[in-house]
């Protein structure tokens, strides 16, 4: 019965030390939370790093002119939502 | 040509009609006043509306009136056009990369919700039954639908057929996805600005637009920053997570608004390896891209939309 009260005892004391260090190391490579302050403001856009696929062949590419003074833009505009 | 801008929608709203300008003063009142209605009754920001009771239903018949039934019918029958990318049901995706307030409010405040996992919306449309009869909807127990990605463009249209009663031209612009009907007086076409989306400020071309309806998709407006990872609000169905692509913007052109701001997202989506096969999924639709060098790519008669492509120095 003594016998196995203490490995009972060195059981759940092996078991505590080894969940503390394991939380330890869980803990220490958690990324670091950035302050809410730090957010990037939405007009500045983030830094694009997703993949970069390559345009098919069958898509159109579109002329394109030199811009010139008598263009006049447009009220309305595509914008994005 | 008559003007009118406002803020409904958390977006920027032009109205522009020719005729009376007394009549059109009213009448882009009344244009206003639909627009906050259709507002209160389909955010998911406003605890109030309808959508929100929608997604309280928790699995029961929910009875809709005409303009939710129709709305989520038919954005039902778009998912599966587009071949599943465009899905309303992936709301809780949304909320999970820190979407859970509008967008005006994260400008201010930024982001506090954590990423708990990378996942998707577990339902989709097929799991959303409709009683015609009874103009009533059903969700799964637990599955809450967002209509941000395709109510702008059917309201404008809703707005544009209200103006179109006094006007004898008249455009709805609702952050971009419009609704154009007749011509402007003298004009062949509609002139529309084709926005660079790396940079607001700029045009990198003129579209021509005969009337019908353009909406444009991006992923470089609504962006935030969820603690070290950039975030946008289009969500790829098939990740639950800002979707990837090589494409900056997609415009898409054809008859319905709705249609329109669905394929606009679908081909954003899709990317340029797989936009052809999508767009081929609707009659009738043109789209132009946008690349990350500001290049631009379309559909096989795009080209005939595009008045002037404007190249910076």
């Amino acid at each position: 019965m003594k016998f196995y009260r203490n490995s009972l005892r060195l059981l759940i004391s092996a078991s505590s030390v080894l969940a503390l260090f394991g939380g330890w190391a869980m803990f220490a490579h958690t990324p670091k939370p950035a302050p809410i302050q730090a957010a990037a403001p939405i007009n500045t856009p983030a830094p694009l790093d997703f993949k970069s696929l390559q345009p098919s062949g069958n898509l159109q590419p579109l002329p394109v002119f030199p811009q010139t003074s008598s263009v006049v833009v447009p009220r309305l505009r595509t914008r994005g939502s | 040509m008559e003007y009118f801008e406002f803020r409904a929608m958390n977006t920027d709203v032009v109205l522009a009609a020719d005729g009376d300008s007394h009549d059109l003063a009213c009448a882009f009142e009344d244009a206003r006043d639909l627009f906050n209605s259709y507002e209160a009754r389909l955010s998911r920001f406003i605890q109030t509306s309808e959508l929100v009771r929608l997604n309280q239903s928790n699995g029961a018949w929910f009875s809709a009136s005409d303009d939710m039934y129709e709305l989520v019918k038919q954005a039902s029958d778009l998912s599966e056009a587009s071949d599943g990318l465009f899905d309303v049901t992936v709301l809780d995706a949304l909320e999970n990369i820190g979407y859970d307030k509008s967008m005006d409010e994260i400008r201010v405040n930024g982001v506090t919700r954590a990423m708990r996992s990378p996942r998707r919306s577990i339902f989709d449309f097929g799991s959303i039954e409709f009683n015609a009869p009874k103009r009533a909807i059903r969700l799964v127990r637990g599955s809450r639908i967002d209509l941000g990605g395709i109510a702008k463009g059917w309201v404008a249209e809703r707005v544009a057929q209200r103006l179109d009663e006094i006007s004898d031209a008249c455009a709805v612009s609702a952050g971009g996805d419009m609704y154009l009907s007749g011509l402007p007086q003298g004009e062949t076409a509609w002139k529309i600005s084709l926005e660079d989306p790396r940079d607001p400020e700029r045009t990198l071309g003129i579209l021509r637009i005969p009337s019908g309806a353009v909406a444009t998709s991006s992923i470089t407006r609504r962006r935030w920053q969820q603690w070290t990872n950039a975030r946008h609000h289009l969500i790829d169905p098939r990740t639950g997570l800002s979707a990837e692509t090589d494409w900056l913007s997609v415009t898409a052109i054809t008859s319905s608004a709705a249609v329109a701001e669905v394929f606009a997202k679908a081909l954003l989506i899709a990317g340029s390896k797989d936009a052809e096969r999508i767009a081929r999924r609707a009659a009738g639709i043109e789209f132009i891209a946008i690349d990350r060098q500001g290049k631009l790519f379309g559909s096989r008669n795009a080209k005939e939309f595009l008045d002037a492509a404007i190249e910076y120095a």
